[in-house]
């Protein structure tokens, strides 16, 4: 029954449930360690007594139950780390929020300017204007600025054969083109009337 | 427990369910007891590293992936843990006691003579037990952890030459020439026995 460490090798496939074929020397093994396996079957086991396995289950529900409350220990110093770590930033931006300067007492106290229309009746402010004088010399003005500005882009100053002086360069581009002279001279007056149809 | 049935259980247990574990206790606790108690050779020994293996699991099944070789996984956990116990124990020495036994498995309560003891149907089992321990301590350690993962871990020689880092066939050979001696050990012992 000597066999080597090849067939050694064959013979485990086999009892491993490989198909492996196997001659007489090896078959011999295979019914030797067979036997030997029966025969320690029942010597080698052993039953446990019965509080063994309850005691272990026990273990193991105490460990669970141990990790359990350490996480939620670990939970709680975490929430209350949290909670004390708001707090500390909550006054510290309360400490540190910008105030209003406060005046020396010895100042006295500023005093808004009062609101037309609301702190003061327009009527009022208008009776001021016009006791000024400015009122209307300002109206004037406005109006002849508005006039020569009105004029100036209607009728150019080369429809006239003279530059304004006054008049600004960025204006020109936006004017209409100047009609050139010798047309301006055959359009009839608004006073001549003319009958369209014997100008036909 | 068929194998859709023990996938299922883990996976259940590994989440944290009580009565799977409990399932997978029932099936799997009595041989890994007796796996360490012939392993380390003491009943209390056997009964700590249980204990100790169930809390191991606590943490471990979790991270279990299932590829339908779980007994291979858990006896090899098993095997880590008896090698730690037995190098522990090298390096520290044990405190004397009257009710456990020592490490050939002989209680110091055997050196009080038999007429104080309790003699009943318990000690010829006791006996042959204690005759097995003695032929498995003949064994060198490897020879005997193979022996012992073929028989309650019920692992294939693949497995155990897997987890032995040794060729398939120096795998079964060691296991064959161990269990010839064991054999041999046995049958010199009970004839030699009163």
């Amino acid at each position: 029954m000597n066999v080597n460490e090849q067939q050694y090798e064959r013979i485990a496939r086999y009892l491993d449930g490989e198909d492996v074929s196997l001659n007489t020397d090896e078959r011999a093994v295979v019914e030797d360690i067979r036997r030997s396996e029966a025969m320690l079957r029942d010597r080698l086991d052993v039953t446990p007594p019965d509080h063994v396995l309850q005691r272990a289950l026990r273990r193991r529900q105490t460990k669970i139950l141990l990790r359990s409350r350490w996480k939620l220990r670990f939970t709680l110093a975490g929430a209350t780390v949290a909670a004390a770590a708001a707090v500390v930033l909550l006054a510290v931006s309360l400490l540190l929020r910008p105030t209003a300067p406060q005046l020396p007492d010895n100042l006295a106290e500023p005093i808004a300017a009062p609101r037309p229309g609301v702190d003061v009746p327009f009527s009022d402010v208008m009776a001021s204007m016009e006791a000024d004088g400015d009122f209307d010399q300002d109206i004037d003005q406005l109006m002849e600025e508005f006039e020569r500005d009105a004029f100036g882009i209607a009728v150019t100053p080369e429809m006239f054969g003279n530059d304004d002086p006054d008049h600004r360069p960025g204006v020109r581009e936006n004017r209409i083109q100047p009609v050139p002279k010798e047309d301006v001279r055959n359009v009839p007056h608004e006073s001549e009337s003319v009958d369209p149809i014997e100008a036909y | 427990m068929n194998t859709e049935q023990l996938r299922e259980t883990i996976a259940q247990a590994g989440a944290g369910d009580a009565r799977a574990y409990q399932r997978l206790l029932a099936g799997f606790g009595p041989r890994l007891y007796g796996y360490f108690y012939r392993a380390t050779g003491r009943h209390h020994d056997a009964e700590d590293l249980l204990g100790e293996l169930t809390l191991r699991l606590v943490r471990t099944l979790p991270m279990y992936r299932d590829q339908g070789r779980f007994e291979p996984w858990l006896f090899r956990i098993a095997a880590n843990m008896v090698r730690d116990r037995i190098r522990r124990k090298k390096t520290r020495p044990q405190p004397a006691s009257l009710s456990v036994e020592d490490e050939q498995g002989h209680s110091p309560s055997e050196g009080i003579p038999a007429r104080m003891r309790d003699v009943d149907a318990g000690v010829l089992a006791q006996e042959a037990s204690a005759r097995l321990e003695d032929a498995l301590q003949s064994l060198d350690e490897t020879t005997r952890q193979m022996i012992l993962m073929r028989h309650f871990g019920e692992m294939s020689f693949k497995d155990i030459a897997d987890m032995f880092q040794c060729p398939l066939g120096t795998a079964l050979a060691k296991v064959h020439r161990g269990m010839q001696r064991l054999r041999e050990e046995l049958e010199d012992r009970e004839g030699t026995s009163p």
